[in-house]
């Protein structure tokens, strides 16, 4: 029985004014969440985000000033470092553009493997998503996963073009060299180790319940906002946009497979995961397409080591992994470009951040963090 | 809309506020005047024709010859399936042009970044920060293509420019 | 007693007793040497090479004692993967600092010793991190490969094993000041 005392204090009531101090978080440039250098600055009411301040610019490297000051081909190696985790992918913009400027006709064979390289950057891309953002939701096992697989990807980017990162494969005009003998049967071995691969990362985390609290309908984004602030990719087709641009605005022979665009519902972290998921799957599809109607032929057009192309300008856009990748160049006739504008997917995507995060748990700053997949590189330039 | 009926719808509604430019591989490109981009603007998200909803890219570029400057923008819908490119072009000495990003919030950090790296200035913008560059810099606007700046190192000729 | 079958050049076991002699030095610099933590700090292409990619299981660091820490307090490795701009260099030397002593440097890649292809032609990138912490070890490549990270552990480890405790009230504290 209770003993009605003096001291006991009076119970909560309802009209008490209980908000907290509004008050500053700091996180990165150094955080193993950010994945490389940015900062964002989260104002916080006890743990909910009142409003995030994405800070960049830590590795701004002056690409677009370089650009001004290399020649095309010149140029290319900073293709690669533009979007590090799917160099493939930023080399094949950078040729899409340039050939469009000038008019180059690139040999089929050399479409089909542009198609597979960047198809098999596109899963290793994933990959690096799928590890870090377990490992930023405390699974670690998936990273040890993803990492295996992405090896024997790496490892078949090395027998083409000897380099493990940034490949620099492409050429404007082509492929720098035509794969080895045993790459088909190699590549053919892979996409069928793949598959299962993939039903078993699904295995592990898309029905997990400790994962689906963290992800499933955590930050929201609706698809007009998204439209809106120019997202594109996985989060977008995650809003639920089917919009793809290798089957809206088919660039290379990606016109000539076929593949499925997987979209998400409601917007949410888990909607963005299942995205990448899927298209890993779909990747390997095209990917088995391409290598089994893989025309003979010529790898490369013939463009002069002194290449000019016309006067004129030239905007082109891929679907990277992260999303739309663009470039606008404008050319005054000379061996340089006059003026490169690259249009990364994460540097809009992580502008849509803040409206994401609002209202959310700092925890959660991080799983909504980690669904965009923003690569700091594509942001700063 | 194909790009020859976007080019004649743009040509009819704008009239003489817009002036037509050689297409940018086959996206119809317009130029503007800086008084009427704000008019411009509001039109191409308004009109159920047009309906630019997306921006996927704004950047700046530099004429030291002529001593102008300019601000590119490439337009999307993604309702209508077109693109449209609009340039705004100014005198270098104090450029002005209103801010877009009450159309499209992506110009936001778009918009940032060229007022850091051109020196453009963007007329009501909700946050004219800096965006890239670091906090103590005050060397100019790097991306300018007459700028020199102290630590700046030029790369020797190669041989293959020429 | 596994250690003193696994490390008999530095320990000497008394016959008959529980005891092992063997100088400080040799038992410092082995502990150190055999549990270097590194500090989970990537900013460009290397951190993927140096850090994700050596750290899973086909090369993988922990074969080398080497864990990887997310603050700066718990590590006694940097490896200075990618990158380093005029506006990261700051932090990078607070970061540093901020490391507790014995602390070592591994500048990885082209860009991180001397700019790499970013020094003609940049506005923005610190040529060498060098200019603002000391460094152990230079591990060039762009980016360079995992065995080249683990070679240049493995030098760093050598260095370590050849330090004195001596030496280390004498050692001036030298940090470069950024430009």
């Amino acid at each position: 029985m209770m003993v009605d005392s003096p001291d006991r204090p009076e119970p909560l009531t309802g009209d008490r004014n209980l908000e907290t101090e509004e008050f500053v978080v700091n996180m990165g440039p150094q955080h193993p969440s950010t994945h490389g250098v940015c900062r964002l600055i989260l104002t916080m009411d006890g743990e909910v985000i009142k409003k995030v301040v994405p800070d960049i610019g830590f590795l701004h490297r002056s690409i677009e000033k370089i650009a001004e000051n290399r020649t095309y081909h010149q140029f290319m190696i900073y293709t690669d470092r533009i979007d590090y985790v799917s160099s493939m992918n930023a080399n094949h913009a950078w040729c899409v553009a340039v050939e469009k400027l000038a008019g180059i006709e690139v040999p089929e064979r050399a479409e089909y493997l542009r198609v597979i390289m960047a198809e098999l950057n596109r899963i290793a891309s994933h990959l690096v998503f799928l590890a870090s953002f377990a490992i930023d939701l405390g699974a670690v096992t998936p990273f040890l996963y993803a990492f295996r697989e992405r090896e024997r990807i790496v490892d078949l980017f090395e027998m083409t073009c000897g380099q493990r990162l940034t490949y620099n494969y492409m050429r404007i005009g082509g492929v720098s060299k035509d794969v080895p003998k045993d790459f088909v049967s190699e590549t053919k071995k892979f996409c069928s180790y793949l598959y299962p691969r993939v039903d078993e990362y699904e295995a592990i985390l898309t029905e997990n319940p400790i994962f689906l609290g963290r992800t499933k309908g955590i930050g929201l984004l609706d698809l007009p906002t998204a439209i809106n602030y120019s997202v594109s990719g996985p989060p977008l087709r995650g809003s639920g946009l089917k919009w793809d641009i290798r089957k809206d605005e088919p660039y290379s022979a990606y016109e000539k497979f076929d593949f499925d665009i997987p979209t998400g519902e409601n917007g949410d972290t888990w909607d963005r995961y299942k995205v990448r998921i899927e298209e890993m799957r779909q990747s390997a599809r095209i990917v088995e397409q391409a290598l089994e109607g893989l025309p003979e032929g010529g790898i490369k057009a013939k463009v002069p080591a002194r290449f000019r192309p016309p006067q004129g300008e030239a905007f082109a856009r891929i679907e990277a992994p992260r999303g739309e990748m663009a470039y606008f160049i404008v050319s005054d006739g000379s061996t340089k470009p006059y003026r490169v504008k690259i249009r990364t997917a994460s540097f809009c995507n992580l502008q849509a951040l803040p409206v994401m995060a609002r209202g959310w748990k700092i925890a959660d700053i991080v799983a909504i963090f980690g669904s965009l997949d923003i690569i700091l590189p594509e942001v700063d330039r | 809309m194909t790009p020859e009926e976007l080019t004649s719808k743009i040509k009819a509604t704008f009239a003489e506020k817009v002036e037509e430019l050689p297409a940018v591989t086959g996206i119809p490109a317009f130029k503007v005047k800086p008084e009427h981009l704000e008019e411009v603007c509001t039109t191409l998200v308004s009109d159920p024709e047009l309906n630019f909803d997306n921006l996927p890219c704004l950047g700046g570029i530099d004429y030291p010859e002529t001593n102008e400057i300019g601000v590119v923008y490439c337009l999307f819908s993604f309702a209508k399936r077109h693109h449209l490119n609009l340039r705004v072009i100014m005198p270098r000495d104090n450029p002005e042009v209103i801010s877009v990003s009450k159309f499209w919030v992506a110009a936001d950090w778009f918009e940032r970044e060229t007022a850091e790296l051109f020196g453009i200035k963007f007329k009501d913008h909700p946050d004219p920060r800096p965006l890239l560059l670091i906090e103590e810099w005050d060397e100019g606007y790097p991306m300018r293509r007459d700028w020199e700046g102290k630590d700046f190192i030029r790369m020797p000729e190669t041989g293959q420019e020429k | 007693m596994g250690v003193v079958q696994k490390v008999p050049v530095y320990l000497e076991k008394i016959p008959g007793g529980g005891l092992i002699t063997t100088s400080l030095d040799a038992v410092l610099n082995w502990s150190r040497a055999s549990s270097l933590w590194y500090l989970l700090f990537g900013t460009a292409c290397c951190a993927i090479e140096g850090l994700m990619c050596t750290g899973a299981s086909r090369y993988d660091y922990d074969r080398f004692g080497m864990i990887f820490r997310a603050s700066p307090r718990q590590a006694d490795l940097m490896i200075v993967a990618g990158t380093i701009t005029n506006k990261m260099a700051k932090r990078v030397k607070i970061l540093y600092e901020q490391m507790s002593e014995p602390k070592y440097v591994i500048a990885m890649g082209g860009c991180a010793i001397r700019g790499g292809p970013f020094y003609y032609d940049c506005y923005s990138v610190l040529r060498g991190v060098d200019l603002v912490i000391p460094v152990d070890v230079y591990v060039p490549g762009c980016p360079p490969r995992p065995e080249s990270i683990l070679e240049g552990c493995l030098k760093l480890q050598q260095k370590i094993k050849k330090q004195k405790v001596s030496d280390w009230s004498k050692t001036e504290k030298f940090i470069p000041e950024p430009k």
